[in-house]
């Protein structure tokens, strides 16, 4: 539905998602995305996925005026969350194997399946050298995903990391999410979002576009989604040493359930609430679950 | 942030030299090797037909509740897992609240692979896609134990092991739980290993880590889970402690998708943030269990990054591969050889590097060469790095009831 944080808000705020123009689609796909619009070097192949987070990570660099060459890069770190990974190359690399024999395996498409390749391929064209975890959480992927960096925030670990998730839609995960009883309500989509996390006396020190503050993450599991989510909001809210719990951000349908995604274009989301002034609060918490029972939360404040 | 020290409370292996802890580190020591022909599946067309096969794991549904035996490799999970809480002697009361953080590079293969199938016949079942999700294998953990603590699964190629008990350290020592679960697991399969194959990765040989006459890996599969608590929490439940975790870093090369940077650069740092992490003097490491994998580039690469960090120091300590020995078991890799690390520091023996034939001008340690060494240590290092060029470091340490990063 849109390629950068502004028209991503833009759209939001005119409600005008993909799903209100589309009702008979099944799903939702970057239909117009080139990857080429986002990289200087040519890329010979790259799955989707991979595609998806490249661009992410140029948008997001971009937008918050990092002077990237000049960036200490053993301390900038990249955590990615993905539910699903890079399964249409997965599909074409086993397919091919399954069909035409082990000795006619592609070495690419083998190296660009696998779960942490949209990951590597990020670290190597933007020179990341800190920690680069990819986790698989289901639909809190990108829940674990900012996690991580907070921690490794706070510990010292990094001074700028990029975290986010990234899922695309295939025929496999078509064929395999049918006949679930668990399917998202929202139509499933594709894309990625990419989060710049700085530590915050440094990001003042250089004058950054602060957009908001991080109080907390926290992660948890109970017997059942619904507990798994109460207990995750109310140890978030532990962990920022709130008195009260901020209100709950309702992620709008408007980008269709977007797997390991998800939680961080909910954060996007909300911040595009702040800047356009359709905020119900100046904190939230944002929350994420699987069907298995376990949940993300994270509480976000206005920058200002 | 206020630091807590973290133990390491209890073990849990399924490998190819043994499906428990005691086998695996018996054989291990007593220089055996787990690398035979694949008998489980059709191997023609890969570069070699051997691999570290687990034969000796029989796995009972119904000792873990299930109808429906899982896929292969979350098998080899709860084997590890149930070994490693029962060696932790958790109870439910604690196992409520614990955590976990899984490692694996295919999730759920063989049952990839059956989908796949269905995919090309036009028939594609979709609980074979549910089993193969990466985070599968965390659901089958929490009905089996009831873990309700922070959950995830990291999958960062063959670092994925070592990234795990980090991040579940981490966990534990920034306050957000006492007790986490840390387990890698992975099956062989025809396809990842076709791909494996094909990369050159996989040697036509034999396996010999930092051999001058070593020409690649070879794989295996099993798992290996290891129980992380808060070190007080620990002493009062009155918990064997088998040593201590001191600090750890992940890092990536940025340099390229599958080719190590051929002098270390990466892998040096990593080991050179772990230390620093871990408030530890690169001349208190007594033992490395170092990735080495045998290939023509890693081993030396990995070599001259342990020279840079350790100076001359370097070729003062034991540095082992146990890769030689049970053969590359990608994402269990760096938690079985974390188990043998710990299994170093309790015992006071360095693992051999088995199948080592000829010295190397540019692998120049001491690799403890096919025999055990006895050796007292008490503090280790265990290094792994991965396709995509991810590193991690753990540092271990006998655990003291004194915080020695507090001792000056």
């Amino acid at each position: 539905m849109a390629a950068g944080r502004e028209e991503f808000w833009q759209t939001l705020a005119q409600g005008n998602g993909e799903t209100d123009r589309r009702a008979d689609t099944t799903c939702l796909r970057c239909e117009d995305f080139q990857v080429a619009d986002y990289l200087e070097s040519e890329k010979t192949y790259l799955d989707r996925c991979s595609q998806f987070t490249l661009a992410a990570c140029y948008l997001a660099v971009r937008d918050a005026h990092l002077d990237w060459p000049n960036l200490n890069h053993p301390r900038v770190g990249l955590s990615l969350g993905t539910a699903f990974g890079c399964l249409d190359s997965m599909l074409n690399n086993t397919a091919r194997i399954r069909t035409k024999g082990a000795r006619l395996a592609s070495p690419v498409v083998f190296m660009h399946s696998l779960a942490n390749t949209p990951g590597s391929v990020a670290a190597i064209e933007y020179n990341i050298q800190g920690p680069t975890p990819t986790f698989c959480d289901g639909d809190i992927s990108a829940g674990t995903a900012l996690h991580y960096a907070e921690q490794a925030l706070r510990w010292g670990q990094v001074e700028v990391i990029l975290a986010g998730g990234v899922d695309a839609v295939s025929n496999a995960l078509g064929a395999g999410l049918s006949h679930q009883a668990n399917l998202p309500v929202a139509i499933p989509a594709e894309g990625a979002c990419i989060i710049v996390m700085e530590d915050e006396a440094l990001a003042q020190k250089r004058q950054a576009p602060v957009l908001a503050e991080v109080l907390s993450c926290a992660l948890a599991a109970d017997h059942s989604s619904t507990a798994a989510r109460q207990r995750a909001i109310a140890q978030a809210g532990q962990m920022a040493q709130l008195d009260e719990i901020p209100p709950v951000f309702e992620p709008p349908a408007a980008y269709g359930h977007t797997f390991g995604a998800a939680l961080a274009l909910d954060v996007a989301a909300a911040i595009g609430t702040w800047k356009l002034g359709k905020a119900v609060a100046d904190t939230v918490v944002i929350a994420r679950t699987t069907a298995d029972g376990r949940a993300a939360a994270i509480i976000l404040r206005d920058a200002g | 942030m206020n630091r807590r020290r973290v133990v390491v409370t209890g073990l849990g292996a399924v490998t190819p030299l043994g499906d428990n802890v005691a086998d695996f580190w018996q054989r291990l020591v007593a220089g055996e090797r787990g690398i035979k022909p694949i008998t489980k599946f059709d191997p023609t067309g890969l570069r070699n037909e051997t691999a570290g096969e687990v034969s000796s794991c029989e796995f009972h549904c119904q000792e873990f509740g299930l109808t429906d035996p899982p896929d292969e490799a979350t098998q080899f999970l709860l084997s590890a897992a149930h070994q490693a809480i029962a060696d932790a002697d958790l109870g439910a009361e604690q196992l409520t609240d614990t955590g976990m953080v899984l490692a694996t590079n295919f999730g759920g293969a063989t049952s990839w692979e059956r989908f796949v199938d269905g995919m090309i016949r036009e028939t594609p079942q979709p609980h074979h896609f549910t089993e193969f999700r990466f985070d599968s294998a965390v659901a089958h953990l929490r009905d089996c134990w009831t873990l309700n603590g922070p959950s995830s699964l990291l999958s960062i190629a063959c670092a994925s092991g070592t990234a795990a008990v980090g991040y579940a350290f981490d966990l534990i020592r920034s306050g957000q739980v006492d007790i986490m679960l840390a387990a890698g697991h992975d099956a062989l399969a025809p396809s990842h290993l076709a791909g494996l194959s094909v990369l050159r990765t996989m040697t036509a040989e034999d396996i010999r880590p930092f051999s001058k006459n070593r020409s690649g890996t070879l794989f295996g599969e099993g798992a290996g889970a290891v129980i992380l608590e808060e070190y007080d929490s620990a002493q009062e439940r009155g918990a064997r402690l088998y040593c201590e975790v001191a600090g750890w870093a992940q890092n990536n090369n940025a340099y390229h998708i599958t080719a190590p940077d051929k002098g270390g650069a990466g892998i040096s740092r990593v080991l050179d943030a772990a230390l620093a992490d871990a408030g530890v003097d690169s001349m208190a490491i007594d033992y490395i269990n170092a990735h080495g994998t045998g290939t023509e580039y890693h081993d030396p690469a990995e070599t001259q990054a342990i020279k840079t960090i350790l100076s001359d120091y370097a070729y003062e300590i034991g540095v082992s591969s146990i890769k030689g020995a049970i053969g590359h078991l990608m994402g269990a890799a760096g938690l079985v050889e974390a188990i043998a690390t710990v299994k170093a520091l309790q015992d006071q023996v360095m693992p051999p590097t088995v199948n080592y034939e000829e010295p190397d001008p540019e692998c120049d340690l001491d690799y403890v060469p096919n025999e055990a060494r006895p050796s007292s240590i008490s503090c280790a290092a265990t290094i792994s790095a991965g396709i995509g060029g991810s590193n991690a470091c753990v540092i271990l340490r006998t655990a003291r009831a004194t915080d020695p990063t507090n001792e000056v």
